[in-house]
């Protein structure tokens, strides 16, 4: 019977996840166990969980993909914060999980009780509790988008105990993009192939588009217009254009 | 020009590349900025206000709209993409014959570049290292396309003046949350993410000591990455900043083990060097080693001299950030760019 932890590792290995950075601890024992069994991403194991957060942030600017790093509950997710403020300044796609007390201890006063959703706050585009197992994989795929799109720092927060109960059913998916390992992340996001591509090509003509208007004003304007983009967008604008891209 | 995080991608092609401005650029980067009448800003955020030119006319290209004006004043931003906008922009201006600008920061660069060069004599006997030395070394001893990380402080001013870039290397670090102790941790993701490719971590004394626990990470993984500690017994940055502020130094010195050794109690190559004629092959030994390796580099404090020029009641109280001001090409003199002559 799969559990919640199965799931949110299912959903990073369709991301083409290979590798997680992080700390081991009782709060994240359902997802370490998940992806022992499933075998498909490797645990990095560190000594300090901010050099997980930096490591993670190293390796998605270099390869312009996504990149994921985690915590245990309380002081361990807590170590991760300085290392993903650099992620979320430099504007790389980062993932965190941040393990959570028992979900019916929390706001008790708990044995290394924090709350990452305000701690994480203002190093993050995204941080949401999972608190129960039908948000899955929901808030998992939203927290991918938001760290590809908006390019920087997505949060998932999950009690131990929440990992560990049964999974809600599967969502049917689309099978992945045959050469764009990045374009996954952002099919994912927009749901279909054609929703994808005209997300693409929106995205490449507000791009093109010159506009030399006033300062000011220009702000809101330049906020609608912001369309998501593809981790390739990034990668052609960081690396030289050495990267391959699906168009070229 | 560029600005830091710009070095690894339109520096080392670029034959008008005339350096940095800034605290840790140089002062023919900032008479290139000063002295011109337009500034064309493409997609930077180059946090430092005082830097900017006060006289000429600013244009801002940047695909984050938000980013525009926000460090200056501008006659005209613009929105997108900055090598499309370029590319439609340069179908609509004209060369131009004058080239007097252009000329003279380029002479003043060859010279400040030339004055940089001078530092880093391999041929220098001096003891400690000069950090200068060890940076050009790293540089030219590096692969093709090596990975560099460098860690806040120090090491940061000696990657930006030494690393020669070529659209193969790359360089990771701190440069907008300014956080010590980055460069090792990049490095251990770096080569989890390019394991064929050499990665290396210039690292502080002050950093490296910082998060050195994960130095276990690097021997239980045996990820071959060179750590090249900058290890002068200081907080070099701050202490800088504590002097150029007028403060006393306080909590700066740090009471380092032999790294090397350190290294080598862990299973892990290492390396001490104290002579300057020994560090060439050092680092090279170092760096064809199959496994990780830590070099472990005596080098010279940056003691500052507060310049004449730069009162120091002028400077107390304030950041030498805040100053508008280079350090010179060793470190222990800021130089006032606003009273030095463009042709020196």
């Amino acid at each position: 019977m799969a559990n919640v932890a199965d799931r949110i590792v299912e959903v990073l290995e369709a991301a083409n996840v290979q590798r997680i950075y992080g700390l081991v601890g009782d709060s994240l024992n359902g997802i370490t166990e998940s992806m022992r069994v499933r075998g498909k991403i490797e645990w990095i194991a560190v000594r300090h969980e901010e050099v997980a957060a930096f490591a993670a942030g190293a390796q998605a600017q270099l390869t312009g993909e996504l990149a994921v790093c985690a915590g245990s509950c309380g002081p361990g997710n807590l170590h991760l914060i300085n290392g993903l403020f650099d992620c979320h300044r430099n504007r790389v796609p980062v993932v965190a999980i941040a393990a959570q007390i028992p979900s019916t201890e929390i706001g008790s006063s708990y044995f290394q009780e924090t709350h990452p959703q305000s701690l994480f706050k203002d190093c993050s585009h995204y941080v949401e509790l999972i608190s129960d197992p039908l948000q899955v994989p929901r808030i998992v795929e939203t927290a991918i988008r938001e760290a590809v799109a908006k390019q920087g720092v997505a949060v998932i927060v999950i009690p131990g105990d929440v990992a560990l109960k049964e999974a809600g059913p599967r969502v049917p998916r689309v099978s992945r993009c045959r050469d764009c390992r990045a374009c996954v992340q952002l099919r994912r996001t927009s749901g279909s192939w054609p929703t994808f591509w005209t997300a693409v090509k929106e995205r490449r003509s507000s791009a093109a588009r010159v506009a030399p208007v006033p300062t000011m004003r220009s702000l809101p304007w330049q906020r609608n217009s912001r369309l998501p983009s593809c981790t390739h967008f990034a990668a052609r604008n960081t690396s030289n254009g050495t990267t391959p891209t699906m168009w070229g | 020009m560029h600005a830091f995080r710009g070095k690894e991608h339109v520096e080392w092609d670029n034959p008008y590349d005339v350096g940095m401005t800034g605290l840790i650029g140089f002062s023919s980067g900032y008479h290139a900025m000063e002295a011109c009448d337009t500034l064309l800003m493409l997609g930077t955020d180059f946090p430092y206000r005082q830097f900017y030119p006060t006289k000429a006319r600013i244009a801002q290209i940047d695909i984050r709209g938000e980013n525009l004006g926000r460090r200056c004043r501008l006659d005209l931003g613009v929105i997108g993409d900055v090598r499309e906008v370029l590319a439609r922009l340069t179908e609509r201006v004209s060369a131009k014959s004058d080239d007097s600008h252009l000329s003279a920061t380029l002479s003043h660069y060859a010279k400040a570049r030339k004055g940089l060069d001078d530092l880093a004599n391999e041929q220098s006997k001096h003891k400690p290292i000069h950090p200068q030395l060890l940076a050009k070394l790293v540089s030219d001893l590096a692969s093709e396309d090596a990975i560099f990380s460098c860690d806040v402080g120090e090491p940061v001013v000696w990657a930006a003046r030494y690393l020669k870039m070529n659209g193969k290397r790359r360089l990771l670090g701190s440069f907008l949350h300014g956080s010590m102790a980055n460069a090792m941790p990049q490095a251990i993701g770096a080569q989890f993410a390019m394991p064929d490719r050499q990665v290396i971590s210039m690292s502080g004394d002050g950093g490296f000591g910082m998060l050195m626990g994960d130095l276990l990470t690097v021997r239980h993984r045996k990820l071959p990455i060179k750590i090249v500690i900058f290890n002068n017994g200081l907080l070099g940055f701050v202490d800088i900043e504590m002097k150029a502020g007028g403060f006393l130094p306080v909590g700066t010195r740090l009471d380092n083990p032999n790294f090397a050794d350190m290294a080598e109690s862990m299973g892990i190559y290492g390396v001490r060097v104290e002579d300057p004629g020994q560090l060439k092959s050092a680092l090279a030994a170092a760096f064809a080693h199959k496994g990780p390796a830590v070099v472990d580099v005596l080098t010279d404090r940056q003691e500052l001299v507060m310049p004449p020029e730069i009162k120091l009641d002028q400077a107390k109280g304030f950041s030498l950030w805040m100053l508008k001001a280079v350090l010179n090409g060793q470190a222990n003199e800021i130089v006032d760019v606003a009273k030095t002559a463009v042709f020196r």
